[in-house]
């Protein structure tokens, strides 16, 4: 695959095999066997692969696959139906977990309408997209301002495990489920009219479907894998010491998307990913500055989403200074 | 124009050679500094090759292995002499006040404090020229 000399393959030629891949098929049959022998003839009495050279070409590899992407949709459309994808998946996977829990039998119908979201924002669909989370976001709304006591317990919301009491009008805006469904449904129309007559948007991958499944695992031990929201009357459980990371892992992966979009963006010139966690980010930013404004006392709840939305506003400051520069070259 | 950028291409100015030269060369041209990782080094000549920097001037198979020779074309000599252009310059503001300064010191025989930003230091009823 990456070269054409199958015998006496050393660990450390093997190590640097998997390595390589992070970079698309296509260039891995072409050049694959080239990086190889330059990795192996810059030091060739090595016993263990450097960690520095694979740290190299998983960088490359990552800069090289969303390259190759860059021709294929506008940098907008395609930023905006990725981060309409991340959403959908940690809805997603939110709701099957609380499923998982066994006590959250009034989430089904929601689940059931995210699904059809999911597929149809994968296969580029956007129309059908619209429509289904349009019914979500209906479904969602009703149980955040119509049932008593759902909209509190939804409060307790995406990150912090303490309850916050505000006034029962703020509990659409403070509930992050209905807001992620209408970003959804609004960006997915938004795209479909633009996509009317130039066919589907492009299809994503299947494995992004191990996302809400990893975040269903972790929604169904009572922790979160990404910022969504945790299920009605979530109690975060205590973690021994040693687990708190457990319980800081949805702040770590989301700048861990942040800055790998940032560091794509200024690697390509090209905003789309920054796009994307921007939009996917929408949510969280509405729920702190309707917090913030309904309570400003609560701010010191929003030990999760502050520096989140603050680094977001970061990127986005430091993106605007520097992309359209590296555009022009 | 990055650091690395600039030596791959000083690298190449004396002839086609393959990606390892290239990482061994710019290495010896930087005294030590630019040291290339081989993801790092590919991923810039790709970028390289599509902004029409340098062109593959031939492929060669060795021990089963095939392996790209890189050439600068004359847009990538251009870039490359005008960055070094635009080096010189800049150092030339450095240089230049140094060896100023030591003339002075040395004629006067201590040494004078460094003219801080655009202004000149006045020393002795001269001015330092910054």
């Amino acid at each position: 695959m990456t070269g054409n000399r199958p015998q006496g393959k050393s660990w450390v030629e093997r190590w640097y095999r998997v390595m390589l891949l992070g970079y698309p098929a296509q260039y891995r049959e072409r050049h694959g066997g080239e990086l190889l022998g330059t990795l192996l003839e810059s030091d060739p009495s090595r016993r263990l692969p450097s960690l520095r050279e694979s740290a190299s070409l998983l960088d490359a590899g990552m800069l090289t696959r969303l390259r190759s992407r860059l021709a294929k949709a506008p940098a907008w459309a395609d930023g905006l139906q990725l981060g309409l994808f991340l959403l959908a998946l940690t809805r997603a996977g939110s709701l099957m977990g609380g499923l998982l829990t066994a006590h959250q039998r009034p989430q089904l119908p929601i689940l059931l309408a995210t699904l059809p979201v999911v597929v149809a924002v994968l296969l580029g669909r956007m129309r059908i997209a619209a429509v289904a989370a349009a019914v979500a976001a209906t479904l969602t709304t009703y149980q955040a301002l119509l049932v008593p006591g759902h909209g509190t317990a939804y409060v307790a919301g995406v990150f912090s495990s303490r309850l916050v009491e505000v006034p029962s009008a703020m509990n659409f805006w403070l509930s992050v489920g209905p807001s992620q469904f209408w970003v959804i449904a609004l960006g997915s129309a938004v795209l479909a009219m633009h996509g009317r007559g130039r066919g589907p948007l492009p299809r994503r991958s299947w494995w992004w479907l191990t996302l809400p499944l990893l975040e269903a695992a972790f929604t169904s031990y009572g922790w979160t894998l990404l910022p969504t929201l945790g299920p009605p009357n979530h109690q975060a459980p205590t973690v021994p010491g040693s687990f708190v990371v457990l319980s800081m892992l949805p702040l770590i992966v989301t700048i861990g998307f942040l800055l790998l979009a940032l560091r794509a963006t200024l690697a390509t010139g090209d905003a789309r990913w920054t796009i994307a966690t921007g939009v996917y980010l929408i949510p969280v930013g509405v729920y702190a500055a309707a917090l913030v404004s309904a309570q400003p006392s609560a701010i010191v709840t929003l030990d999760y989403q502050l520096p989140i939305v603050l680094l977001a506003a970061t990127v986005a400051m430091v993106l605007l200074r520097r992309a359209p520069r590296r555009a022009a070259n | 124009m990055s650091e690395a950028t600039y030596f791959i291409l000083a690298a190449l100015l004396d002839g086609p050679l393959h990606g390892y030269a290239v990482i061994k060369r710019a290495q010896e041209q930087s005294g030590g500094r630019v040291n290339l990782a081989v993801g790092t080094l590919y991923g810039a000549l790709d970028r390289m090759t599509d902004e029409g920097l340098i062109e593959v001037d031939r492929e060669e198979v060795v021990a089963g292995r095939s392996r790209r020779y890189f050439q600068v074309t004359d847009s990538g000599r251009g870039a490359v002499q005008e960055e070094a252009g635009r080096l010189a310059a800049a150092a030339a503001v450095v240089t230049e006040r140094t060896v100023t300064q030591r003339t002075v010191t040395q004629r006067t025989g201590t040494p004078k404090r460094a003219a801080r930003g655009t202004r000149p230091a006045v020393a002795g009823g001269g001015a330092v020229i910054a």
